[in-house]
């Protein structure tokens, strides 16, 4: 019985799935011929630049990476039905840890720096996660608002560490670091980024806290508990501050792999990524997979698909990857609408 | 010295009369029960619709319409989606910002497909009122344009209507309690669907004044972030149209103030700090005032018949 429950499951969800990329790929084909763009042309860089050549597989998988951990940044504190919206904040937090530590403790090996700069950047990152969930606990403000406001204030501190005289580049023309110590540079195994692993790890992190540990089900049950599907949300400090703390840990971790792993410094809008931010795809990608373990990492690479899609038609076809944007809106909306219609049909 | 003072206040009010028409659309939303957090994405798109169209034809009024119109239809949007299908207000506003940033920048690629030269709108007609916009200080209220005013008059009429007329009160009942409203016979729906529209086409109207009236031109997130401060400030409004004003008036005050003491900050390094006051500001006051704050009870939760 379990069994052809889970198929049922599977197979709904594959139907679900394809359903609505379908409809939004379709949507984006019209958006294409309204502006005069060719719609094949569009549509087929848009799905297939990530397959074509291995430099747009591992660009893909470059991108994925820090998407994944913004998107477990707004998946942990939803299941306590709290909208954090601040990612761009936790994760910029956590580039100005790792970028301290890799520059203060450079003069060390690469196995000491690296996993402290990571410490470094979760500990921030979640510490500044934890604010909106203080405040949330404290003076009953939605972090939606507190988030937001956060994330404005550290997009400021980042200019203002990056201009630092300690660490500015003082030949660069954007606010800038100069480049991180060899001993925080995040290498290559030859065209496989090596903080693939900090992607991993997440992964099976998330899924053993949420199925197998008290604090994973705490949280659950925090989320499923009916008095908390009010706005207000539900009263249980610890478990507030836990959650935003691990959510901002994800995303502060994610700002540390830009750091090391692609910029090899602290440098204004490293936290973008085509144009917006990663956290706001990951709220897409979040709201896209429902929250559900599995299907968030298929999601986040499907993602991530679109965005180096979206680059390439930006490159060679002028079309804006605002384009792509709306897509996935579009994909949101259509999937949280038809996900709720599909949960009433059977649980009427 | 007074002139100098006299031109901040009329800063100030100019700046405020964007928070002020948004935070306007979110209390009047709110009053029966919709939570809309979009309005940055509202005042993005119509920032752009409204500006292009007052570039293609000339005339800012037109580009003030379509804004109003272009948030109108994200209210339309908003409304349909939860009430129809069910939606979360919250992940719907989520969405919305998002198709908002999105489509703006559409928009003003597609229309205006300008190059490198910033192109300029008519902006919005400035009147000063004789004899009051001469007197010191108090006279920066009545030095501005024509949008102001209108806000000034909207404010007085949404108190108005939600206080002193049976209507408003209809309106408010849903807010506080939906069911018991529908139980007298209130149109339930209908009256939530009239505020969403009508509220986000305020947001709308916020988001084209910065344009016209502002900056005289479109640019890529030209809002940034202005429009969460609005939801801060409809909060800290307590969702009363009558307080709108003066919380705008304290958050632009902020703006303004972080804005010139950056003139006397000598390190670069130290006016990023100082910019960040006005988002400290907003958040550390929310702290301060939270126990003078009400909610509309049934706010942002859905209504269901059966």
């Amino acid at each position: 019985m379990a069994t052809t429950d889970a198929k049922g499951v599977l197979v709904r969800n594959l139907g679900l799935y394809s359903f609505t990329f379908l409809i939004a790929l379709l949507a984006t084909g019209l958006f294409m011929v309204i502006m005069r763009y060719d719609p094949w042309i569009g549509l087929s860089t848009l799905m297939a630049t990530s397959f074509r050549t291995s430099f747009g597989f591992w660009e893909t998988v470059q991108k994925f990476i820090p998407l994944l951990l913004t998107t477990y940044t707004f998946s942990i504190t939803y299941k306590i039905r709290l909208f954090n919206i601040g990612g761009l904040g936790q994760m910029q937090i956590g580039g100005i840890g790792a970028m301290i530590v890799a520059m203060e403790l450079g003069h060390l090996p690469s196995f000491l720096v690296i996993p402290f700069a990571f410490l470094a950047a979760a500990i921030g990152g979640g510490g500044y996660g934890m604010i909106a969930g203080w405040i949330w606990n404290k003076y009953s403000i939605n972090p939606i608002i507190s988030t937001v406001m956060l994330r404005f204030i550290s997009t400021y501190l980042v200019l203002f560490t990056v201009s630092l005289e300690r660490y500015a580049d003082p030949i660069g023309g954007h606010p800038m670091t100069s480049t991180l110590p060899a001993a925080g540079v995040l290498p290559y195994w030859g065209k496989v980024p090596s903080w693939i692993l900090v992607a991993l790890v997440a992964i099976v992190f998330v899924y053993l806290l949420m199925r197998r540990t008290v604090l994973g089900y705490k949280i659950e049950a925090s989320g499923m508990n009916p008095n908390a599907s009010a706005i207000y949300g539900i009263r249980a400090p610890g478990i507030v501050l836990a959650s935003f703390f691990l959510a901002g840990a994800m995303a502060g971790m994610g700002g540390a792999t830009q750091v090391m792993g692609v910029q090899h410094r602290l440098i204004d809008g490293f936290a973008l990524t085509s144009g917006a931010e990663f956290s706001t795809f990951g709220i897409l990608t979040s709201l896209v997979a429902g929250g559900d373990p599995v299907a968030v990492p298929i999601t986040a690479f499907l993602m991530s698909v679109l965005l180096v899609g979206a680059d390439a038609m930006q490159r060679t076809m002028n079309i804006p990857v605002e384009m792509v944007f709306l897509m996935q809106a579009i994909l949101v909306l259509l999937m949280v609408t038809l996900r709720g219609e599909m949960e009433r049909r059977r649980h009427p | 010295m007074i002139e100098a003072a006299t031109n901040i206040i009329s800063q100030i009010i100019s700046y405020s009369s964007i928070y002020a028409l948004a935070s306007l659309g979110i209390v009047i939303s709110g009053r029966a029960g919709i939570f809309n957090i979009s309005a940055e994405g509202i005042m993005l798109t119509a920032a752009s619709a409204g500006f292009s169209i007052a570039l293609l034809t000339q005339n800012w009024i037109l580009g003030c319409l379509v804004g109003i119109a272009a948030g109108g239809l994200f209210g339309f949007i908003f409304i349909s989606f939860h009430e129809r299908f069910r939606v979360d207000q919250f992940v719907l506003g989520i969405s919305l910002i998002i198709a908002g940033a999105a489509s703006s920048d559409l928009i003003d690629k597609a229309i205006t497909a300008h190059g490198t030269v910033i192109a300029k709108a008519p902006t919005v007609l400035r009147w000063s009122v004789p004899g009051l916009a001469q007197i010191p200080l108090i006279g920066g209220f009545f030095d501005q344009n024509v949008l102001t005013y209108f806000m000034y008059l909207c404010i007085f009429a949404a108190f108005r209507f939600l206080y002193r007329t049976k209507r408003g009160l209809e309106v408010r009942s849903i807010g506080e309690n939906p069911k018991a409203a529908d139980v007298v016979g209130i149109p339930v729906l209908k009256t939530r669907y009239a505020a969403a529209i009508v509220g986000a086409a305020f947001m709308g109207l916020a988001g084209v004044y910065l344009p016209l009236v502002v900056t005289g031109a479109y640019s890529t997130g030209m809002v940034a972030g202005r429009g969460f401060m609005t939801i801060g400030i409809a909060i800290f409004a307590s969702w009363k149209p009558q307080r709108v004003l003066p919380s705008a008036l304290i958050f632009a005050t902020f703006e303004v103030i972080a804005f010139q003491l950056q003139l006397f900050v000598p390190q670069q390094q130290y006016i990023f700090l100082v910019q960040t006051l006005p988002f400290a500001g907003v958040l550390i006051l929310m702290m301060i005032f939270k126990k003078h704050v009400e909610f509309p009870t049934s706010l942002g939760a859905p209504y269901l018949r059966e």
